[in-house]
């Protein structure tokens, strides 16, 4: 019989919340900032996407270097290798050891989309595009001693028919979340973002059958699983959204997500988030400021939508899901005066928790050939400064050192004593209410002999 | 030995609403359980726990107080303080 080969799927070593050490420090002792891990720490999803396709006849084993260091002697026919910018270093000299052994190297992800030119330099194969397009020629290849150094896709994935990941993978490690995707692209194009301008421009979804299926899979393997939708907007297609909402409350589940602040317009969703468990969804405002927001994205959409920002968080907070709000720094129009301009927003609407960025020039993004071209990049930051929140280039208003401090500046405004002191009271408040009206209809639903889900 | 604290009011209710609100089981919800190790709780489903225990025991417990809460333990206490304060 012959020998199955082993394939080690693994994701390079990142620092989470950058490299600066006054940052490490902030999150190493604020008290209040140390669920930051328990929320945005998750395994490398194009891995078990990458495992879910490769046939049977292979061993896998899966490393993720947060968790388990890289074992440069273990067996093995074949590395896949995936990773953000912020892991490009890592990855290279991962890349580097096994190939020096003569085990074949391959990569993907998304620098691997945003740089394949760098990247090759560096592996035998670099895959350009979704691994469902991508990876059964690979393994095809491979296995007829053909690899070829560059796989492009030519034709979008149809997400309502791939396989699902190969949750299992990872299954014996510990992660905090478990990160589930239900649809790849966003509507908007922002001027920063790496994701959808290389990734994917158009939008595609799974079926809502495939999600519940996937759900149901993550919860048979992991004890009361938080799951965290990875979509980067989740909340497009409103009509899709409700019917997997609806599906989503009988599961029991407690998650969050990501999406634009549109849907607070719509009563029906918000009440569906909370009752199919949504703690909180990240909201990407980008800035409080009308001049930053001004063409940030191509169809202006956020800029038309700043005067929305109060309510939609209000709103969305008052159904019981937290607003989790993103902010990027540093762009052109941004002054020392945005700190304080984006603190006070964020403590004003109580929001939930924010995520404040330095805006970052992603490799093939607008923003990055715009700061090539002006000689702003800062040729001392290594792709391992890439983490969004280490100032990588020279903004227009401040020192690089000033975005840093100036974006931790507003952690430190929010994640204090004294204002979660406050906040608290805030969301008291509201769930007292909320819980008022559950109880009440559980009473209600109890004398007339039904049970609530 | 049985600690019998746990079989009491206060306790019972709070662990019945801890594992309701955090699906997950009566049993696993024990007087030295870390409230922020808890199974399926965090800051924003705590603050849901919290909402229905002050309901159901007809008490308000305070910002101050509730961040000094560390255990099941520490919560059973409060509860307990505010309830005999109340009667």
């Amino acid at each position: 019989m012959a020998r199955a080969r082993k394939l080690l799927l693994i994701s390079p070593q990142a620092t989470f919340f950058g490299r600066n050490p006054k940052h490490q420090q902030f999150k190493r002792e604020s008290r209040e900032f140390q669920f930051f891990d328990y929320t945005w720490t998750g395994f490398a999803t194009g891995l078990t996407i990458v495992g879910s396709l490769t046939p049977p006849g292979w061993d896998m084993h899966y490393i993720d270097e947060n968790i388990e260091p890289v074992d440069f002697d273990e067996d093995a026919d074949l590395v896949a290798l995936t990773g953000m910018t912020a892991q490009a270093d890592r990855m290279y000299q991962i890349a580097d050891q096994f190939r020096a052994r003569g085990v074949p190297v391959v990569a993907g992800g998304l620098h691997a989309n945003l740089a394949p030119f760098e990247v090759s330099r560096h592996v035998d194969s670099v895959c350009v595009g979704e691994a469902e397009a991508l990876w059964p020629q690979v393994i095809h290849d491979f296995t007829h001693d053909g690899l070829k150094p560059m796989y492009r896709q030519t034709a979008r994935s149809d997400l309502s028919v791939v396989p699902r990941p190969a949750y299992e993978l990872a299954q014996q490690r510990y992660y905090p979340s478990i990160w589930v995707e239900t649809s790849r692209g966003c509507p908007h194009t922002c001027r920063f973002c790496a994701a959808t301008i290389r990734y994917r421009d158009k939008l595609g979804y799974k079926t809502v059958d495939q999600v519940i299926r996937e759900v149901e899979y993550v919860q048979e393997r992991w004890d009361n699983p938080y799951v965290l939708f990875s979509d980067d907007n989740f909340v497009v297609d409103r009509n899709r959204t409700r019917e997997l909402l609806s599906r989503l409350v009988p599961l029991g589940i407690k998650w969050s997500g990501q999406s634009d602040v549109s849907f607070y317009k719509d009563p029906e969703i918000l009440d569906l988030m909370h009752e199919s468990g949504c703690m909180t969804m990240l909201i990407g405002f980008e800035s409080v400021s009308t001049e930053t927001l001004d063409g940030i994205d191509e169809r202006n959409w956020k800029f038309r939508n700043l005067d929305k920002y109060v309510e939609a968080a209000r709103t969305i907070q008052d159904h019981g899901v937290g607003v989790y709000g993103a902010f990027t720094l540093g762009l052109d129009t941004d002054t020392k005066d945005s700190f304080e301009a984006t603190a006070q927003f964020v403590k004003e609407n109580y929001l939930a928790g924010i995520q404040v960025s330095c805006c970052t020039p992603f490799p093939g993004t607008p923003l990055r050939d715009d700061m090539e071209r002006e000689g702003r990049i800062l040729p001392d930051k290594s792709w391992s400064y890439y983490t969004v929140f280490d100032a990588v280039y020279q903004p227009k208003h401040m020192s690089p050192e000033e975005l840093e401090e100036g974006a931790l500046s507003v952690y430190r405004a929010f994640y204090n004593r004294e204002f979660s002191l406050r906040k608290t009271r805030h969301f008291k408040s509201i769930y007292r209410s909320l819980v008022k009206k559950k109880v009440e209809r559980e009473h209600a639903l109890a004398t007339s002999g039904r049970s609530m889900v | 030995m049985t600690d019998t604290t746990t079989l009491e009011e206060p306790f019972l209710t709070i662990q019945r609403i801890i594992a309701q609100v955090a699906k997950t089981s009566p049993e696993a919800v024990v007087l030295a359980n870390p409230v922020t190790g808890l199974t399926n709780v965090d800051s924003i489903v705590m603050l849901e726990i919290v909402a229905r225990v002050e309901l159901e025991l007809g008490i308000e417990i305070d910002e101050e107080q509730l961040f000094a809460i560390s255990t099941v333990g520490d919560f059973v206490d409060v509860c307990r303080e505010l309830t005999a304060a109340r009667a």
